[in-house]
């Protein structure tokens, strides 16, 4: 990346603007950048809107942010809702708030606390605290916790409605060395050591190390390696 | 082209390596993304992988990674050229290419004595394709133009050098990576060269020495 462009965009209240190459990226209101944009600091507070892929050294969004295409930050903090269409790559993604990713996952670590949609997730460490309903395809990394807000749960009240409501994770694989789950529905669990905790369906575990289950949870099928 | 295929769990179990290595060894781009290979399995969707290919990557990795770090290994096995520019002496000294090779390659690149990577890979890919015994001299200057003119188009994706023959008429072809072609009767597919692998062994040497 360029550093030597110290050129910073700036968008307070409502605008629309072409992207490129900047220093510091900072929207704040309603902003929509139409292309693609490369930049150190990429700050959003409100709304943003991009039209492209982003590249950035760090991001922090706080507030609502669409992306039509993919993003690329070494660290980023979100706060609020964030959709990229495309895939997300970086080092450190932390994230309050609700993330779809349309595509794949890749970073070294994840810190998640609320509601994800991902395609794909791949990361050496992944600590997702539960919030809502989220879905993600795949979980391949070396440490996976998922985890369930404790304190306040909300479906055992709502239980009486038809609809699924209530913090849980929906996967179809999840594949790691150490993984602890909590609360989470999946077809696959594979890794060394496996723990099962509260809240689980799972379809089939192979586990080379050592498995503990919580004796609420469903495994229809496990096999050590 | 269809390859030997291996199961992830499968690949796992016979090279002893973690999920853990695997997915960081992806992320570093020492696997490529297309070996991961997406087929419906019984359990659902499951991952493979072209055996003998990623057999040969892990052990190579494994092997490496005492010297290297992580991201010089990717820069290894990236297919993207490396910036490094060497001159013709050096490339004679460290055995890359023999200075018959740079001669017949001269009218082509001009009086050029500093060569760059890609320049590098050509002299290389026209060394082996001569040391075959299967090209003649003028031929081998057709190589190299068609790599000058044409090679830059592929924009870093991987492709395959093919040279045809029928009846003394020789042709070449710059084929993208993994692309079926058939040939009408008589011809005969003399050399198929994966230049991705080309660039691997290039830049194995270049890092080793």
């Amino acid at each position: 990346m360029n550093t030597d462009i110290k050129r910073t965009l700036m968008i307070s209240g409502m605008g629309s603007t072409h992207g490129g190459n900047f220093h510091a990226v900072k929207l704040e209101g309603l902003g929509r950048i139409e292309s693609d944009i490369t930049c150190t600091y990429f700050i959003v507070n409100g709304r943003a809107e991009v039209n492209g892929n982003v590249t950035a050294a760090s991001a922090d969004i706080k507030g609502t942010a669409t992306i039509q295409g993919q993003m690329k930050a070494r660290r980023a903090q979100i706060h609020g809702r964030v959709k990229i269409e495309g895939s997300y790559s970086g080092e450190q993604l932390e994230i309050n708030g609700a993330i779809t990713i349309t595509g794949a996952c890749e970073v070294e670590k994840l810190n998640a606390n609320g509601r994800l949609h991902i395609g794909t997730l791949n990361a050496d460490a992944v600590i997702i605290t539960l919030h809502g309903h989220c879905e993600i395809g795949e979980i391949g990394g070396e440490r996976i916790q998922i985890r369930r807000q404790p304190g306040l749960n909300l479906s055992r009240w709502l239980k009486i409605l038809p609809v699924a409501i209530g913090n849980y994770l929906n996967a179809h694989t999840i594949e790691g060395d150490h993984i602890y789950l909590e609360y989470t529905t999946a077809d696959i669990v594979r890794g060394a050591d496996v723990t099962i905790g509260p809240g689980c369906e799972i379809g089939l575990i192979e586990y080379t190390g050592k498995l503990q289950q919580d004796k609420g949870s469903k495994i229809k099928h496990s096999e050590k390696l | 082209m269809e390859e030997d295929l291996i199961s992830k769990k499968e690949l796992l179990e016979l090279t002893g390596i973690s999920y853990g290595q695997l997915y960081r060894w992806k992320r570093k781009n020492l696997v490529p993304e297309e070996w991961f290979i997406r087929k419906s399995a019984f359990t659902g969707q499951e991952t493979f992988f072209p055996k003998a290919s990623m057999l040969a990557r892990i052990d190579r990795i494994k092997n490496m990674k005492d010297d290297l770090s992580l991201d010089e290994l990717a820069d290894v096995f990236s297919i993207i050229p490396s910036d490094l520019k060497m001159d013709s002496t050096e490339l004679v000294k460290r055995n890359i290419v023999s200075l018959q090779t740079i001669e017949y390659a001269s009218p082509t690149f001009g009086l050029a004595t500093v060569f760059n990577f890609e320049q590098t890979l050509f002299l290389y890919l026209l060394e082996d394709c001569l040391q075959s015994g299967e090209m003649s001299i003028d031929e081998g200057k057709k190589l190299i133009q068609t790599l000058v003119e044409q090679y830059a188009k592929f924009e870093g994706k991987p492709c395959d050098l093919i040279f045809i023959r029928k009846m003394g008429v020789t042709l070449f072809l710059l084929l993208t990576s993994g692309a079926e072609f058939f040939v009408e009767p008589g011809v005969k597919v003399v050399l198929n060269i994966p230049i991705a692998k080309k660039i691997e062994e290039l830049k194995l040497i270049l890092t080793s020495s």
